[in-house]
């Protein structure tokens, strides 16, 4: 399996701040890759460092085998949808393919036009009058004529009402479905991601706190309740990710192979919203404890 | 890029060439009336000095001061209005993200902005700094005065290199400040100070001035800036500040000698007696004084425009590469 | 053709939605023998899903014998779900009634007996995967 994107250590900091910080992950070719975590906790720094518009300052990251916006080569083959989605106001939306097909090598001007006529938009309407929804649709119109082998996009539908949000997250997977393009998508939303989505990146305060396929994720969480106990008499092989005591009872959320019967637990299989929740309850939790990142591969 | 550069870029021009067409049209108008009329002043007065002529200079005086002024604040204009918002108006709205995941190198995209703005400020000031210079040079010939800090800045070829510099210089005032009208202002402000500064600080030093002695004659003491004493006392000393025809005096009031080099007072000048101003001033004039000026000479005027336009170049140059650094490393 | 839709909050799989929603057809009639399900990609675009997920949707109706791909035209209906007669229904639902009063028997309230039912099915369809 060829990685598309493979970082090593990967860090930034602003001045003081840790935005991010010994990031190691290697996101695998022809996936969507869901980019999870709370606000500030690095997800956009991550993505502006895989498309080039920050460098690390410590660590590196390579994409599609070599160092982000090295060459033009390079950047014609990996499309970013900033946050907001921004796009020129006064320029109008054929100005905008204009301008794609012009500073592209690949563009694919048949693509983009078709795009912009299903959309039912006017080429001559100026972006600054779109809405919201058809704003992103532009932008996302705009990285996918590009016809990159890596899409990037950073919380395209944090701003957008639930039905702009489904119509942008459909123009989505069309394009996924057409190309078989890696895409990286970060979100808060897990429903859409785990919509869309067949790879998960969790990320917490600055830390990759958990990554793998989603279903391998799902298939190796679970809620384990049972009478009062320390987390440290659970058998090996289960990891506690979170444990939640009352005077009584313990709730663990563990990561294990396979669920384990014993009559003195239930042992059931977690929603991807509170598998994402419990790793970034321990991200808050622990701080900047160094806990090992895990990695579910099969 | 090109076509981008110049779609965004568009208005803005537009509106500098509808401004400049106004302008032109005025200057061109009064400036054939003035040539006409300065030709047949002339035609009527063979050897010079007539009135005729040196009404001109107050009947023309404001599309004068109007172009002289424009050639002054246009490069300030252009790198507020063009420079500025050029890098920063993109980081203010985010467009920057959009367009530097185009496959265009950063570098590449700053050099065809920074050529497109530049050769359009070079243009625009480069054509109203001809056409002042056209318009004015009757009375240019009649002030013989374009080596004076003012008039310097305003004609030759500096104008454009002011022009170069501002617009360096607002691109990269907007890429620090990121917001459009801080910048502007902040540029503004940079600009004005750099244009008081070195006409001040810098110009005066680019060679070393000549000091050399000046006699009072009748003319000099016409075109003399003050000549007099510095206060009502015996004591007070006789001093004059003068002009030497198309140069740049750097000195100010100074006193005035004999030929034998010895500075008078009031009580020891020698036309004392003369109560009439126009004998007194005859008198003066036929008494061998003399006045130590510094100056810059006429025939250095080109040497210093070339020299402080290199000046100026090369400041651009220091602007631009360190924008082209900054927004390579330092920015997202 | 048919036409499928996601459920966010059921809490089963995506793939295995779509995988339920092709049987319902197939049982309901909605699809028979010889009709192609609808493309991956209109799928995708159409309910904003992974296509991956389609895809694996359509593998396991593969392997479940009930539809086979033909390269480079589509996916293909070629199983039936008739469903057995209802007489055969019969048998089983005797026999799953006194396996209930036994457990019942035994002690075993409502939910545990759910509980049990439920952990052995689940169980058991994962070995046979």
């Amino acid at each position: 399996m060829t990685a598309i994107i493979e970082a090593r250590g990967l860090g930034k900091r602003y001045g003081r701040r840790q935005a991010l910080s010994d990031c190691t992950l290697s996101v695998p070719a022809g996936r969507v890759v869901g980019l999870v975590g709370p606000n500030g906790a690095g997800k956009s720094t991550l993505l502006q460092l895989a498309c080039g518009m920050l460098t690390p300052t410590s660590g590196s990251i390579e994409v599609l085998g070599e160092r982000p916006a090295s060459s033009t080569a390079q950047m014609a083959r990996v499309g970013f949808v900033a946050q907001d989605t921004p796009t020129y106001a006064a320029l109008s939306i054929a100005d905008h393919l204009c301008l794609g097909a012009k500073l592209n090598p690949r563009w694919d001007a048949a693509l983009a036009e078709r795009r912009i006529q299903q959309l039912g938009l006017d080429p001559a309407q100026r972006a600054g009058r779109l809405s919201g929804g058809q704003r992103a649709q532009l932008a996302l119109t705009l990285a996918v004529a590009k016809r990159p082998d890596l899409l990037l996009l950073d919380e395209p539908v944090a701003a957008l009402d639930p039905l702009a949000r489904r119509g942008f997250l459909q123009s989505l997977m069309e394009f996924v479905a057409e190309t078989e393009a890696t895409v990286v998508l970060s979100s808060h939303l897990v429903s859409d991601l785990e919509r869309v989505c067949d790879h998960l990146i969790v990320l917490a305060a600055s830390r990759v706190q958990a990554v793998g396929e989603i279903d391998d994720l799902l298939a190796t969480h679970f809620r384990l309740t049972t009478a009062r106990r320390e987390a440290d008499t659970l058998p090996a092989g289960m990891q506690v990710v979170q444990a939640d005591h009352t005077d009584r009872q313990s709730t663990f959320v563990v990561r294990a192979d396979t669920a384990v019967d014993d009559p003195s637990w239930v042992m059931e299989p977690l929603a991807l919203e509170d598998l994402v929740l419990s790793y970034m309850t321990r991200a808050r939790d622990t701080g900047a404890d160094h806990r090992p990142v895990l990695e579910t591969q099969r | 890029m090109t076509w981008l550069t110049w779609r965004q870029f568009r208005m803005q021009l537009l509106v500098a060439l509808a401004a400049l067409s106004a302008v032109t049209a005025y200057l061109l108008i009064s400036g054939f009336q003035l040539h006409n009329a300065y030709n047949s002043a002339l035609a009527g007065c063979p050897n010079g000095g007539c009135s005729p002529v040196s009404q001109l200079t107050t009947q023309y005086r404001f599309p004068y001061y109007l172009g002289t002024g424009l050639v002054l604040l246009v490069p300030g204009l252009i790198g507020a209005f063009w420079g500025a918002p050029l890098i920063a108006r993109e980081l203010e709205t985010g467009t920057h993200r959009l367009i530097w995941n185009q496959s265009i190198t950063r570098t590449r995209w700053l050099a065809v902005k920074l050529v497109f703005i530049g050769l359009a400020a070079a243009v625009t000031t480069g054509l109203l700094s001809l056409l002042v210079s056209w318009f004015a040079s009757p009375l240019d010939r009649i002030n013989n005065n374009r080596f004076t800090p003012l008039l310097f800045s305003a004609r030759g070829v500096v104008p454009l290199s002011y022009a170069a510099f501002a617009v360096a210089l607002g691109t990269c005032v907007g890429l620090l400040i990121r917001r459009s009208v801080p910048a502007m202002a902040a540029t503004l402000a940079v600009f004005a100070a750099v244009q008081i500064l070195v006409p001040l600080a810098v110009r005066p030093h680019l060679e070393s001035p000549v000091r050399g002695d000046v006699a009072l004659t009748s003319e000099a003491m016409k075109s003399a800036s003050l000549i007099g004493f510095t206060n009502r006392t015996p004591a007070a000393p006789f001093v004059a500040d003068l002009n030497v025809p198309g140069a740049w005096v750097l000195s100010g009031a100074e006193p005035v000698r004999t030929s034998s080099g010895q500075a008078l007072t009031m009580a020891t000048q020698p036309c004392a007696t003369v109560s009439d101003a126009a004998a007194h001033d005859a008198c003066l004039a036929n008494a061998d004084l003399h006045v130590t000026v510094s100056y810059q000479p006429a025939d250095r005027y080109w040497a210093f425009q070339w020299s402080e336009t290199a000046i100026f170049l090369a400041l651009t140059a220091g602007l631009v590469g360190f924008s082209a650094w900054w927004l390579r490393g330092r920015l997202a | 053709m048919i036409e499928f839709h996601i459920e966010a909050r059921s809490g089963v799989a995506p793939y295995m939605q779509l995988v339920h929603q092709v049987r319902q057809a197939l049982r309901l009639g909605l699809l028979s023998e010889g009709d192609r399900l609808p493309k991956v990609k209109d799928v995708a675009a159409k309910v904003a899903i992974n296509p991956n997920t389609v895809l694996k949707a359509y593998r396991q109706l593969e392997n479940e014998g009930l539809v086979s791909p033909k390269p480079g035209v589509g996916t293909f209906v070629t199983g039936t779900l008739g469903d057995m007669p209802r007489s055969e229904h019969e048998p089983l639902r005797q026999e799953l009634q006194r396996w209930l009063a036994r457990a019942r028997g035994a002690g075993l309230d409502e939910e545990s007996i759910e509980a049990l039912f439920l952990n052995t099915f689940r169980s058991s369809t994962e070995e046979e995967k």
